[in-house]
């Protein structure tokens, strides 16, 4: 008897379908988690009390099977990227999950360190500018695991009325406020010292002059007068005039967020720019009112910074070589879940990545600057998105430290734009 | 022939078709389970159900038939289809995705010293630049990401032998950074230390090649007079330390190769070999050592040497490469990139007889892939090449001095750094000095023609004592009387030496007034123990006391202090040195109790012990108070 065509049609459709599907499942993270260990590639942890690692070992009690390990680096994003790229680089990274800055999010899938979450991850609940820096090319590449925003530091017996300045650096006026009466070296302390923290910090203040170095449509615009106004308001503020102190600490030019801590804790400067973890630094700052020693917990409050912050923040993602791909996802989905969020923020000063977090009564109790964080987190804006990122910062900087040398006074190099639009593009001429 | 004549299938062909039917029934199962997360695996499902329950018995069967009848043509039929599934499946894995502008360069992690951070990450940025001008696959795009950072030498050494691994409370990774491809130390020291610590732990050898890339000799960079040419360093250096304060600054020997071989010159005796332990106390505390968190190494060292009060011996001179020196004068203006702007410098640098020289060598290392390493020859054969003749020049290094690379018996650098470094240690063991100044009425009287009171010059002594501690001594500063005329003030508490701690003890003395009595007894004895009391690690102790007068309003008499020092002495190793001034003096007998000895000041200080009392007039305040802590530093 001869099959009607049709019901051969029909069965090898039915076939084909299976085998389809039968792949799709194999390449997806509906099964069993794989065994075996999880590695994740971070930061060294700054959150009080190590709360990563406790998340993690909250983690190993739960999943026997699938104990995972925090292999930590640098806590300098600098070094941390040269090791994560040259691992996952070399092919065999030994790695599962990459907690990537949220600048490096964009390199990394760009050139196929990580893999991207397929539609079924559940993104609600976070918020929306750190979900968005997990994005690239249309697809979904991490899930923020915290975010961060600067925020202003000010002394309360040195800030005259408790109001600090409406600007940054601080004005004439505002430094003779300050400076009245009391010994500083300086008005205000950044991190201006040759790393990232000089993109950072660069980036803010020439955005606080109403200036920009990328647009949106990612056109170098640095060469406008406002954002020349940023730097030669910088570039000036660290030279003393007027018989006053210098509005930013000179010195500010080789700090890293430790050493601005030190010196805004010392007296040197009135007033700070730092990341939220400096607060929980100086509120547990073990020298205070020890042997007659300065209490600063009792001598400083928190702001948003005048103009926007740049957005930092970690998001985690699964390695491209992993061979454990649904367990990772997991451990990411539990490390950036809402209950991990709390911790991580109200135990260890991480600012959250999850709306829910931020109203969450122990949390505001913890951390009493929760609003001013999350509306600075809000408010804040990204650095530029490009694959070429490490370049593109690293050029930044050469420009702006050509830019604060004496003899330029703020002026920008003239050949600022091509160099920054090259960089961006990841060329170097 | 498949079928009887009864028009039934035979029954091998029901059990295959049955057994394949319920292989379909079974995948579908499972695919359900699945399917509410996933609609294409319900659609799956839907039609393994729709087809099983659709179709007739009897064509199912024959369905079933057809297959093992054409399975030669169904199996390569099937097979097409799954390649055509798993090209359809594979662009759901992860891949590079199309990147704007420049492939991902390769990147190499270059680790050297905080002293040569500068100028390495000069030499490797026209390095970068060159492979994107060479690149013939799409010009302007580097091939090569180099990243650039520093570590101090021990750490480096220690971690390099280590392989980089974690051990202990030692994790290379968090505490230095990445771990390197290539390393730019500034001499072969540092490599033959690396070398030294894996084989005394018995690890594999973690160097795989060394190439030395330039040279660059030590120098004296200094606004004194020198001798031209200049002599050699045990020579040199004695000349330089003569005045009261600190004159010369240098890296930390501690920390780095430069300062190592600093040590060596500013540490050697007149046979070239270190100087006694008393010589080096003193030498010690006559330099200005700048640790790596002062600053960018050499570059900070210069341009504190370079913001120093021209007019005066502090801080004159520097101990410094002669590459570092270049760059600084070479940068527009000099000393451009120091905080707060450029500084004149108005010195010469000179290089002493015999001079180290550090001979800057290119470490490679076992640990390289096969990919790394092609990527770690490239920059090598960059760097020897005319290309990189030219960057070397531009970081102003030297040519490579054969002579001056050997691992062992180098002639360019000193044999006994160890003892060098050993001494260095010993030296600058802390103290721990309270000085007590009077602040009685009588201070306020004028002490010279410039109106000046004696308490405005005993201040500017205690200024300058400060000078000749280090940042590692521990000091506090006292008055007396305290309240109520009765004790003592404490303007600052017994600390070491920060930057803070000495601008804290300055301010203090600003707010000071000269008033009431002299509780001297008191003083000696609450001032004795409280420089006795425990403090680990502290090599010698000493109460500094500053008075114009006679005991005034004591609980204590003289014979009580007299004993309390001599017992802290025995105890502690505790000493007091007495300056009088004013009405005061060494030798005058002190009121003595009824039926009790009379005591002078000298006899207070228990001179047999260490104890010393110093008479001066005002205008020798500071010259006295500059010889008494030569002494304590000889141990004298």
């Amino acid at each position: 008897m001869a099959v009607p065509r049709i019901l051969v049609g029909f069965a090898l459709g039915v076939v084909a379908v299976l085998i389809v599907v039968s792949l799709r499942a194999l390449a997806s993270p509906q099964t069993p988690l794989e065994p075996g260990e999880i590695v994740v590639l971070t930061g060294a942890d700054d959150s009080v009390g190590g709360q990563r690692q406790r998340l993690i070992d909250q983690w190993n009690d739960d999943h026997p099977d699938n104990p995972a390990r925090l292999e930590s680096l640098s806590s300098e994003a600098d070094r941390q990227h040269s090791e994560m790229v040259a691992r996952a680089q070399s092919g065999a990274s030994g790695v599962d999950v990459y907690n990537l800055d949220v600048t490096w999010v964009t390199e990394f899938a760009a050139a196929g360190f990580i893999q991207p979450l397929d539609g079924s991850v559940n993104t609600a609940g976070f918020l929306a500018k750190p979900l968005e820096t997990c994005g690239y090319d249309g697809k979904l590449w991490a899930l923020p695991f915290n975010t961060d925003a600067g925020l202003l530091y000010y002394r309360t017996d040195l800030v005259p009325g408790g109001a600090p300045p409406a600007q940054i650096p601080p004005t004439e006026a505002d430094m003779r406020r300050l400076a009245t009466g009391r010994q500083m070296k300086a008005g205000y302390a950044g991190q201006l010292g040759d790393y990232e923290g000089l993109t950072v910090n660069a980036l803010e203040l020439i955005w606080a002059a109403q200036g920009d170095v990328v647009d949106p449509d990612g056109r170098v615009v640095i060469d406008s007068p406002e954002a020349r106004a940023g730097l030669e308001r910088l570039a000036g503020a660290m030279v003393a005039s007027g018989g006053l102190p210098p509005a930013v600490l000179p010195e500010s030019r080789t700090y890293t967020e430790r050493d601005s801590t030190e010196a805004f804790r010392s007296g040197a400067v009135a007033l700070m720019r730092n990341w939220p973890v400096a607060y929980g630094q100086l509120m547990d700052d073990q020298e205070r009112a020890g042997a007659g020693g300065f209490d600063i917990a009792k001598n400083f409050a928190v702001t948003q910074l005048p103009g926007p912050s740049v957005l930092g923040g970690q998001n985690l993602a699964i390695a491209r070589d992993t061979t454990k791909p649904r367990a990772a996802r997991a451990l990411i989905e539990f490390l950036t879940s809402d209950s991990s969020q709390r911790r991580l923020f109200r135990d260890g000063g991480l600012p959250a990545t999850r709306h829910t977090t931020y109203a969450d009564a122990s949390v505001r109790e913890a951390r009493p600057y929760a609003d001013i964080l999350l509306a600075a987190v809000e408010d804040a804006r990204p650095r530029p998105r490009t694959p070429h990122y490490a370049l593109f910062t690293a050029v930044f900087q050469e420009v702006v430290r050509e830019a604060l040398t004496p003899s330029a006074r703020g002026r920008l190099p003239a050949d600022a734009v091509s160099r920054l639009t090259d960089a961006l593009n990841g060329r170097l001429r | 022939m498949m079928s009887d004549s009864s028009g039934q299938p035979p029954a091998r062909t029901t059990i295959v078709s049955a057994v394949i039917l319920v292989a379909l029934l079974g995948v579908a199962t499972w695919i359900v389970e699945q399917a509410a997360e996933h609609p294409w695996r319900a659609l799956a499902a839907a039609l393994v159900i729709a087809f099983v329950t659709v179709v007739p018995r009897r064509q199912m069967v024959e369905i079933m038939k057809w297959v093992i009848e054409n399975w030669k043509r169904i199996v390569p039929a099937g097979i097409l289809l799954t390649l055509v599934a798993l090209l359809a499946v594979l662009p759901l894995r992860p891949g590079p995705v199309a990147a704007v502008g420049c492939a991902h360069p390769a990147e190499v992690r270059v680790l050297t010293s905080v002293d040569e951070l500068a100028a390495t990450r000069t030499l490797v940025r026209r390095y970068e630049r060159w492979t994107a001008d060479h690149n013939q696959d799409a010009p302007g795009c580097p091939t090569v990401h180099a990243f650039v950072y520093a570590a101090t030498t021990a750490a480096a050494t220690s971690a390099l032998a280590r392989a980089w691994r974690p051990d202990g409370a030692q994790r290379p990774l968090v505490s230095i950074g990445p771990r390197p491809d290539v390393w730019l130390p500034d001499s072969t020291v540092d490599v033959r230390e690396v070398r030294a610590l894996a084989r005394r732990a018995q690890l594999p050898e973690p160097i795989r090649a060394i190439n030395s890339i330039g040279s660059s000799p030590v120098v004296l960079v200094t606004r004194a007079q020198v001798p031209n040419p200049a002599p050699a360093w045990s020579r040199l250096v004695p000349a330089l330390l003569r005045g009261s304060g600190p004159a010369l600054l240098a890296p930390d020997p501690e920390t780095s190769t430069v300062g190592l071989l600093a040590a060596a010159a500013y540490l050697s005796g007149p046979d070239g070999k270190p100087t006694s332990l008393a010589e080096a106390r003193q030498r010690v505390r006559a330099t200005v050592v700048a640790g790596p968190d002062a600053g960018a190494g050499a570059g900070a060292v210069l341009c504190r040497w370079a913001g120093a009060p021209p007019d005066t011996s502090a801080l004159a001179s520097a101990i410094v490469s002669e590459q570092a020196w270049l760059r600084f004068m070479g940068m527009n203006p000099p000393g451009a990139e120091c905080p707060g702007g450029p500084v004149p410098s108005g010195g010469i640098s000179v290089a002493p007889a015999g001079t180290p020289v550090l001979d800057h060598p290119l470490v490679e290392f076992t640990w390289s892939t096969a990919a790394q390493q092609s990527v770690i020859d490239g920059f090598r054969r960059w760097l020897f090449g005319g290309n990189g003749r030219d960057a070397r020049e531009a970081v102003h290094l030297r040519d490579a001095r054969p002579d001056c690379s050997a691992l062992e018996l180098n002639p360019c650098v000193p044999a006994d750094l160890d003892v060098t470094l050993d001494r260095y240690v010993e030296a600058q063991r802390p103290g721990r000095v309270l000085l007590a100044l009077d602040t009685s009425g009588s201070m306020a009287n004028v002490a010279g023609p410039a109106g000046l009171t004696r308490f405005d010059v005993a201040a500017r002594a205690v200024v300058q004592a400060l000078g000749q501690m280090g940042p590692r001594d521990e000091f506090g500063l006292w008055t007396f009387p305290g309240a109520g005329g009765k004790g003592q003030r404490q303007l600052a508490r017994i600390a070491a030496g920060s930057e803070g701690h000495r601008r804290q003890i300055g301010e203090a003395l600003h707010g000071a007034r000269p008033a009431g009595g002299t509780p001297l007894y008191d003083t000696i004895v609450t001032g004795m123990r409280a420089v006795a009391a425990p403090a680990p690690g502290v090599d010698r102790r000493a109460l500094l006391v500053m008075t114009d007068g006679k005991d005034t309003g004591s609980g204590t008499s003289a014979e009580v202090a007299r004993r309390t020092v001599r017992d802290m002495a025995g105890r502690a190793g505790a000493v007091l040195f007495v300056v009088a001034t004013g009405e005061a003096s060494c030798r005058d007998p002190l009121d003595a109790p009824p039926g009790g000895a009379r005591l002078s000041l000298r006899d207070l200080v228990a001179a047999d012990l260490g104890g010393e009392c110093f008479d001066a007039r005002p205008d020798q305040l500071t010259a006295t108070v500059a010889e008494l802590f030569k002494r304590l530093w000889r141990g004298e």
